[in-house]
């Protein structure tokens, strides 16, 4: 291990790590204790049910709200810095953008308003990309150009990370398969660090490669997902006699239902498991172990190494050391 | 290279529009309002254009007849023999002069309801405040520039108009015309002050946007508080500026353009107005005034000199108000989240 000479955090491998973050409005607590690190270069998806806290964790990456409690920081600084506020890029759900500026005129403000960073033509090969013709009002576009375009804006601006706010959530499948396609081109040609948050789980599979899950204003998962999905099993079968050995014995059920004697559980593995006479064995998809922690929120928190910020705060890194 | 390649590459360096003066937030500002702006600015000039034309026939009218200084009454002997004539003037052109000064004191109102109220709230109705925000420039340069660029043109505008308005009614003679500096029409819109109504104009609109969201509510809630100032400031105009106070044994001189809030007329020696009702009917009425120890006269009035200095001193107050509303803008900016 180096990690006792060098620092990632400083090394501006880390876009996001948070420590005891919390954020209280007037309702109560929207996020709570978290804490977490995403290092650089990943496509994290932000899942959670609604409330979970994932608009707040963004209104802070964003540095337009402060934090209640704790710290965040974006690759090492503020994000209410400036250094910050150029280096993060931000879409909002609505996807806004002014109605009565020309598609020429929306990118010539992605040009006023960012300075020397912007990359002119980046923006507008987004924006050919998808035969958008310059001269056309940003408000008489389709939703999928509309953002395509927004998408343009994003990425001219060239940050080094990029909040998306339920981003497909509007566009019909073949136009959300077209915007995840230019997403990830942009995102691999560029290395920009992406975090896009969803409630439709299907989008994230073949996606995302990192994982943060929000329930309840807490973190629940982060890590990568493979890591995640390889860490748990799916047990199904019929449930031994009591007094048995059960396959169950040992590891962390995250989640279990039973139907008569048969039953499924979502397990967190410690140690090998094993199929058994009367139960079968298999790796989770990601739709099925979210699902899982989404509805278990007494589930012990599951964080991989390098989603796991520094002390004070890892009790989970220990858990997971099997 | 193909020249279809060069034309694709230069696809918005095609864009007209002066590139070199107008950059970042200004450019968007311009933008965003330069409809409001041509607008306002062929407001202003048919309002300039007016006043000229007002004038120089106010003015070749007087001329002509030989009315030129004189009032209605008390003016000296060429003045009182051509009473038809300024009857006749004023006919003419004392119309056509109160729409021109209510033109130009419309003009705040008009920023106010067209430019500020939309300024905040159509942002937050379509969202983009989201969309500005995250670009590469600070929330305060935005709101700076979204707040006092407008601002300042609307100040510039009615400070145009309004230099001409007051042109326009110094050459009708106030006395003449029967148009009077003080009057609710032509203070505001002949002088400074009307610069405070048009930062409190546009200040109030945004506030408005701020408190309501939608653009169509700002806007009726900045028409309400612009009005409500409006007739507050009207009301106590007379006393942001201590009127000079007349006391003595004998009536002061007045002249015609001064503002007379208390007439002269018969006051103890304790400076108490005397009723001089009961001493009408008597044979000698000073000897009736005297008798009741009421043989002192009181007035209060702006002479013509204070004019500047009640119109600076409302000026300043709607640009204190003004102030207040961008620090409220302000504050709310630096709360709001996205």
């Amino acid at each position: 291990m180096y990690t006792e000479q060098f620092d990632p955090a400083a090394a501006g491998l880390v876009a996001l790590e948070a420590t005891g973050l919390g954020k209280r409005y007037r309702r109560g607590w929207a996020l709570e204790e978290c804490a977490f690190r995403l290092p650089a270069g990943r496509i994290c998806g932000l899942v959670g049910p609604n409330g979970a806290g994932k608009s707040t964790l963004m209104s802070l990456a964003t540095g337009v709200s402060g934090p209640s409690a704790g710290t965040l920081r974006v690759f090492g600084g503020d994000p209410r810095g400036g250094r910050a506020r150029r280096q993060v890029g931000y879409l909002a759900q609505s996807k806004p953008l002014y109605p009565r500026l020309s598609v020429a005129d929306t990118l010539r403000m992605g040009r006023e308003l960012n300075g020397d960073s912007w990359d002119q033509g980046r923006a507008e090969a987004i924006v050919r990309g998808g035969d958008i013709p310059f001269h056309a009002r940003a408000g008489s576009l389709s939703g999928g150009q509309r953002t395509r375009l927004a998408l343009a804006l994003c990425f001219g601006k060239r940050p080094r990370m990029l909040l998306l706010d339920e981003p497909m959530a509007d566009l019909d499948p073949l136009v959300r398969h077209e915007m995840t396609g230019v997403l990830m081109a942009e995102a691999a040609e560029s290395g920009t660090t992406v975090v896009m948050s969803t409630h439709t789980l299907p989008e994230l599979e073949g996606v995302c490669d990192y994982l943060l899950v929000l329930a309840g204003g807490r973190v629940r998962l982060a890590g990568e997902a493979d890591e995640l999905a390889w860490a748990h099993s799916l047990v199904t079968g019929v449930l031994p006699a009591p007094g048995a050995a059960s396959p169950l014995d040992g590891h962390t059920v995250v989640e279990s239902t039973t139907s008569g004697r048969q039953f499924t559980a979502m397990v967190r593995r410690r140690g090998s498991l094993a199929p058994g006479p009367t139960w079968t064995v298999a790796e989770p998809s990601m739709e099925q172990l979210l699902l899982a922690y989404l509805r278990s929120p007494e589930a012990s928190p599951l964080l991989t190494p390098s989603a796991t910020p520094p002390a004070p705060t890892h009790l989970a890194a220990k858990d997971h050391a099997a | 290279m193909s020249t279809a390649t060069l034309e694709r590459e230069s696809a918005t360096d095609r864009d007209p529009g002066p590139r070199r003066l107008l950059h970042g937030m200004t450019w968007l500002v311009w933008r965003q309002h330069r409809g409001a702006l041509w607008t306002g600015l062929a407001l202003v000039a048919a309002l300039v254009v007016t006043a000229v034309l007002l004038r120089n026939g106010a003015v070749a009218h007087q001329a002509a007849h030989g009315i030129t200084g004189c009032p209605l009454m008390g003016g000296p002997e060429r003045c009182s023999s051509s009473l038809e004539a300024i009857e006749e003037y004023r006919g003419l052109y004392s119309t056509p002069l109160r729409l021109l000064l209510a033109g130009i004191l419309a003009l705040p109102f008009l920023g106010g309801l067209f430019v500020g109220a939309p300024l905040i709230a159509r942002e937050l109705e379509a969202d983009t405040h989201r969309l500005v925000w995250a670009q590469g420039i600070t929330r305060e340069r935005w709101l700076l520039h979204k707040l006092a660029l407008p601002m300042g043109a609307l100040m510039a505008g009615t400070g145009v108009a309004a230099w001409f308005g007051s042109w326009a009614l110094e050459g009708a003679g106030q006395a003449t015309i029967g148009l009077y500096w003080y009057s609710p029409t032509a203070f505001v819109s002949t002088g400074p002050a009307v610069l405070g109504y048009a930062a409190l104009g546009v200040a109030l609109g945004a506030m408005a946007g701020t408190l309501t969201r939608r653009t169509l509510p700002a806007m009726v809630l900045t028409l309400g508080a612009m009005g409500a100032v409006t007739a507050l400031l009207t009301t106590i105009r007379s006393h942001v500026v201590s009127p000079v106070v007349s006391f003595g044994r004998s009536v002061p001189q007045l002249r015609e353009e001064d503002w007379v809030l208390v007439q002269p007329q018969a006051a103890r020696a304790d400076r108490t107005i005397f009723d001089a009702g009961p001493c009408y009917p008597a044979d000698d009425f000073d000897a009736c005034l005297a008798e009741h120890g009421a043989s002192w006269e009181y007035s209060e009035h702006h002479p013509i000199a204070h004019m500047r200095d009640l119109q600076l001193a409302e000026g300043a107050i709607c640009l204190g108000l003004a102030a207040l509303a961008v620090t409220f803008v302000w504050l709310w900016m630096r709360r709001r989240a996205f």
